[in-house]
């Protein structure tokens, strides 16, 4: 059964190559305001970036080349990052205007730490702060992306130990308990000076019954807040499980949570940043789909994504997402999108003008979709040559 | 024994100038033993001396990977003793499983296959006949080896109510070669530090027993083949000293043949056997794996075929019967409850069973001038999938697939060959890519056979006498229609196998040899070029994936001092893409190798030196492989 051992760890794998433009319209250096993460659909050996430049609907495709496949995007106040997740465990930066040129790439692994950190995202706080979420690890790290050594680039970790589960293995005939290694943060972002950090705690057993949390760090002291007075714990607990995304706006925090790959669909929860108060949104259904992702303007205008991928009548397993505009003060979905309904959604961002990007996952149409907020309506479409998986911006 | 009879059977082994083991035909191509065991390490070796054949090989203990003019490996059908040995749940077979001590013939046909108990295939038919019970040589090796490589072999016979052979191979090798390591455990932004590889090495115990005896015109054969090997796998990307993922594996084959030539019209060839596998993954500290990972795979597979041959005068009929019943588990020893299988992480402890039924008809008629072959087949297939907890849906899936084959031959000089041969082949998904693992691949019960037709025009020209010369020439030209092609598709976390795409491939091979007193000297070549079509904007119009399209290998062979002979040869590869989409490519592959070999009485001794260069190159998977190796091979018969 070798083939298919290798065949399931190609999800880890990647590789290199060279660059080339193949869109029809392509950015000037200036206008370039959009970085997309592309994947070859078969995850095997290829990945790579793609420019836009959203105002004229150009494209600069098929730059950093990699033969690895899990790699994903995170945004900086001068450029943007580009993260090498599992088994690679790199973080690179690099500026818009000369993209070619990598200003530097460290590892997210201390030195013995054993296993892939798995990094997932950098949050910049200023130029001399920013925070990296590793997922396979109990711990956020404290980094100067101005660094120009390794040895100075790390700074601290945020400890979050605490959070650690255990769980049970059959050892020969009997069951032991063993110690969790992660609290598998799956997102972070800075809001009112504080850091929320998405723990899934999921652990080695992939747990979906195990609660998800979010632990709370002061940006400028990097000690943790405690957010519930009543109980020893810091960190909120939330209702849903499986925590996916965070999105952030004034005073409020929106968290997606998709629940387990069962009828546990999860839900959308929203923390007042200043007080901690958790709230339901809206909760998951077979109808809605697992809640797996969340983008707010503000209270009244949020868009979530629902999974219902799921083997149809044929019993072929399908990709299917629906986009709602969800309103948070009335708990309400104000629109099910029609023209993105059912269909393969790899990502949803905002950008400055508050109008969303959609990542399609299309076969034969991979690009990116973009949305006029005020009426649901699509504006435009910027084809990619592989399958875009996550969207930033400048 | 005599040793008359030793000597005169390793008079066949080292000629004073060692030929190159398939000098004849390309089409259809016989590699007997003694052409094969005193020169090459394993099969894939031997294989990789075949025109058109590519042979993708990685560290020991990984599973080579073959294709056949443009194949994939999985479109090739793996026969051993009359067994077709590709498993239903991964569809292909690690040729390796088969030392090259316990091999009496090999063959290789690049096409359409009128000896096959079932279905065309798409790529071709490699035939491997085990050890013949009925030879008089016992023999012994000893190979020594760099990276810690060591092989014993003891091949012995008896006769006792009827034939017995006993053969037993022990190969182990660290495999501890250098490599640039992307990110060492103790410094990570130390990239590229250069280290031995951990975790690598490979060891395989294998035993195979035979029996034969002949009653009247009854010939019962029967084989027990049980081997266990064990390989560490190493983490490529830290290269951890405390990583010690591993993954064993237990087998155990049984056939039976009974061979009756009633008269000279009928004859009637009954063959049952088993194949058993129990492998076993184990990362408890997940180095490998995302998770720690203790599982258990375990293939079971009977057959039953039956094939009857009526000939009268140039013509035979044969009727073929093939009954294959398939079950295979995967058993996540770490996963306590069904909340955990409901991840989409775990595989959930699937069961799959396939049950597959057989009939073919083939006719073949000779003349002294024009032969003509075919087949008509047919493959009824029933498959079952559930899983332990039932928590994920269980499916069947019934199908039948029919296949037939054309091959023309005109035979115009003393000994030259012209070919035209068209079939069509096809590659039934196997169960894994049907039904997915269940947990991040999932099933897709819609999918198709990969199928293709093929044509290819193969010319031989063998024997040519040029003054005291020997001169031998083939060449092919080929083009496959691949429809249905079979294509893993991922969106976020989890995947699925689809029709994703379909290709033409074109080709043309050539092998050309010449013998000559004191040397013989050859070489090969295959040039293809492919173009793919698939409804992934990036998967289409480029070249096919995973093949070599320009090969060129030549060799030169030279005696010396009457009892030794020099053998170098070296191989030129080229565009081999990595990915579907065509941004990576392997670098240019050169690869020299020398053998040197002395027979001294009943003791042959040899030392292989391979990539003599010491040219760093990868494998298929783009991961570094060994570099400059070599093995010392001391052979003793008696």
């Amino acid at each position: 059964m070798r083939i298919p051992f290798i065949i399931s760890l190609s999800l880890l794998l990647s590789a290199c190559g060279s660059d080339s433009n193949n869109s029809s319209t392509s950015c000037e250096i200036d206008q370039i305001d959009m970085a997309i993460q592309t994947v070859a659909p078969d995850f095997g050996n290829s990945s790579a970036v793609a420019l836009a430049c959203t105002k004229q609907g150009g494209i600069i495709d098929n730059l950093l080349e990699k033969t690895d496949s899990d790699y994903t995007l995170s945004t900086g106040l001068n450029g943007f990052y580009h993260i090498g997740r599992s088994g690679i465990d790199t973080v690179a930066q690099y500026n818009y205007e000369t993209f070619s040129l990598q200003n530097w790439q460290y590892s997210t692994n201390t030195a013995n730490e054993e296993g892939s950190s798995n990094p997932y995202k950098i949050i910049e706080a200023s130029s001399t702060k920013a925070f990296i979420i590793r997922y396979n690890k109990p711990d956020v790290w404290v980094v100067d992306p101005s660094a120009n050594t390794a040895d100075s680039f790390y700074l601290s970790s945020l400890d979050l130990s605490s959070y650690l589960g255990t769980y049970e293995v059959t050892e020969g005939e009997a069951t032991v308990t063993k110690n969790e290694t992660s609290v598998n943060v799956a997102d972070a972002v800075i809001a009112n000076g504080k850091l929320f950090i998405a723990m899934q705690r999921l652990g080695a057993q992939y747990n979906y019954t195990n609660e998800s949390k979010i632990a709370v760090f002061d940006v400028d002291s990097l000690e943790e807040i405690n957010t519930d007075n009543l109980t020893d714990e810091k960190a909120i607990t939330l209702m849903g499980h499986n925590v996916q995304t965070l999105h952030a706006t004034a005073n409020s925090l929106y968290v997606a949570s998709r629940g387990n790959y069962g009828d546990d669909y999860g839900q959308l929860e929203k923390i007042d940043t200043n007080s901690y108060a958790l709230s339901t949104v809206l909760e998951g259904s077979e109808t809605i789909g697992h809640i797996s992702h969340v983008q707010a303007i503000s209270d009244e205008k949020l868009f979530v994504l629902g999974n219902t991928s799921g083997y149809n009548a044929q019993k072929e397993y399908i990709y299917q997402y629906n986009l709602f505009e969800v309103n948070a003060t009335t708990n309400a979905i104000v629109e099910d999108i029609a023209s993105f309904k059912g269909t393969n959604i790899t990502d949803i961002a905002l950008n400055d003008n508050n109008n969303l990007w959609v990542a399609s996952g299309e076969k034969s149409k991979p690009g990116v979709y973009e949305l006029d907020t005020t009426t649901n309506s699509k504006l435009g479409f910027i084809p990619t040559q592989m399958i875009p998986t996550t969207i930033i911006f400048k | 024994m005599p040793l008359s009879y030793a000597e005169n059977n390793l008079d066949k082994v080292i000629v004073h100038a060692e030929q190159n083991p398939v000098s004849k035909g390309l089409f259809k191509q016989t590699i007997l033993r003694n052409e094969f065991l005193y020169s090459y390490q394993d099969l894939s070796d031997v294989l990789q001396q075949v025109a058109g054949l590519q042979v993708r090989t990685s560290s020991p203990g990984n599973p080579a990977s073959l294709s056949i003019r443009g194949s994939t490996h999985k479109q090739i059908t793996f026969v051993i003793d009359g067994q077709t040995v590709n498993f239903a749940q991964s569809g292909d077979f690690d040729i390796n499983q088969i030392p090259l001590s316990q091999i009496e013939s090999i063959e290789v046909i690049q096409g359409a296959d009128q000896d096959a108990t079932s279905h065309q295939s798409i790529g071709g038919t490699i035939r491997i006949t085990t050890l013949n019970a009925k030879s008089e040589i016992n023999t012994v090796q000893l190979s020594l080896g760099s990276f810690g490589t060591q092989k014993y072999i003891i091949d012995l016979n008896k006769e006792y109510q009827g034939f017995w052979r006993i053969s037993l191979e022990h190969y182990k090798t660290q495999s501890n070669y250098e490599y640039p390591v992307p990110s060492p455990l103790d410094n990570p932004n130390d990239s590229n530090r250069i280290e031995s590889i951990r975790n690598n090495a490979y060891e395989k115990g294998t035993a195979l027993i035979k029996w034969n005896k002949e009653i009247n015109s009854l010939d019962t054969e029967s084989k027990i083949l049980v081997s266990t090997d064990k390989k560490q796998l190493p983490n490529y990307q830290m290269n951890s000293p405390n990583n010690k993922a591993v993954l064993s594996n237990k087998h155990f084959s049984y056939n039976t043949k009974f061979n009756w030539d009633y008269d000279n019209h009928w004859k009637f060839l009954t063959q049952i056997n088993t194949n058993q596998s129990n492998e076993t993954y184990k990362d408890l500290g997940s180095h490998i794996s995302f998770k720690p990972s203790h599982i258990n795979f375990i293939s079971n597979q009977y057959g039953l075929s039956h094939k009857t041959q009526f000939s009268w005068d140039h013509s035979t009929i044969d009727f073929y019967m093939n009954a294959i019943r398939e079950s295979f588990s995967e058993d996540d020893q770490l996963t306590l409850t069904q909340d955990q299988c409901l991840d989409n992480i775990s595989i959930c402890d699937i069961r799959s069973n396939q049950d597959q039924l057989s009939y073919k008809l083939a006719y073949k008629h000779y003349t002294s001038g024009f032969n003509v072959f075919t087949d008509l087949g047919n493959t009824h297939i029933t498959r079952y999938q559930e899983e332990k907890y039932g928590n994920k849906e269980s499916i069947d899936f019934k199908q039948d697939f029919t296949t037939w084959s054309l091959v023309l031959q005109y035979l115009k000089w003393q000994s030259g060959l012209i070919s035209i041969n068209t079939n069509k082949g096809i590659r039934i998904p196997s169960l894994y890519e049907l039904f997915g693992d269940r947990g991040l691949v999932k099933s897709n019960a819609q999918l198709s056979a990969e199928e293709s037709i093929n044509i290819s025009l193969d010319i031989d020209l063998n024997s040519i006498e040029f003054k005291s010369n020997e001169i031998n020439f083939s060449t092919s030209l080929y083009y496959r229609q691949l429809d249905n092609a079979i294509v893993p598709i991922y969106s976020g976390a989890t995947g699925k196998f689809e029709n994703a795409n379909s290709a033409n491939i074109f080709g043309l091979q050539a092998r050309a040899s010449l013998s000559a007193p004191d040397f013989n000297s050859g070489i090969n070549i295959t040039l293809q070029d492919s173009q793919t079509q698939s409804n992934y904007a990036s998967f289409d119009d480029k070249k096919l994936a995973g093949i070599y399209h320009k090969q060129v290998m030549i060799f030169t062979s030279i005696p010396f001092l009457v009892r030794g002979n020099l053998h170098i040869s070296h191989e030129y590869s080229d565009q081999l893409y990595l990915d579907r989409t065509n941004n990576h490519s392997l670098e240019t592959n050169q690869k020299t190798n020398l053998k040197v070999s002395w027979k001294q009485s009943t003791y042959i001794a040899s030392i292989h030196i391979n990539n003599i260069l010491n040219n760093e190159y990868r494998d298929q998977f783009g991961r570094p492989i060994q570099d400059r190796s070599f093995v010392f091979n001391n052979y003793f018969s008696f």
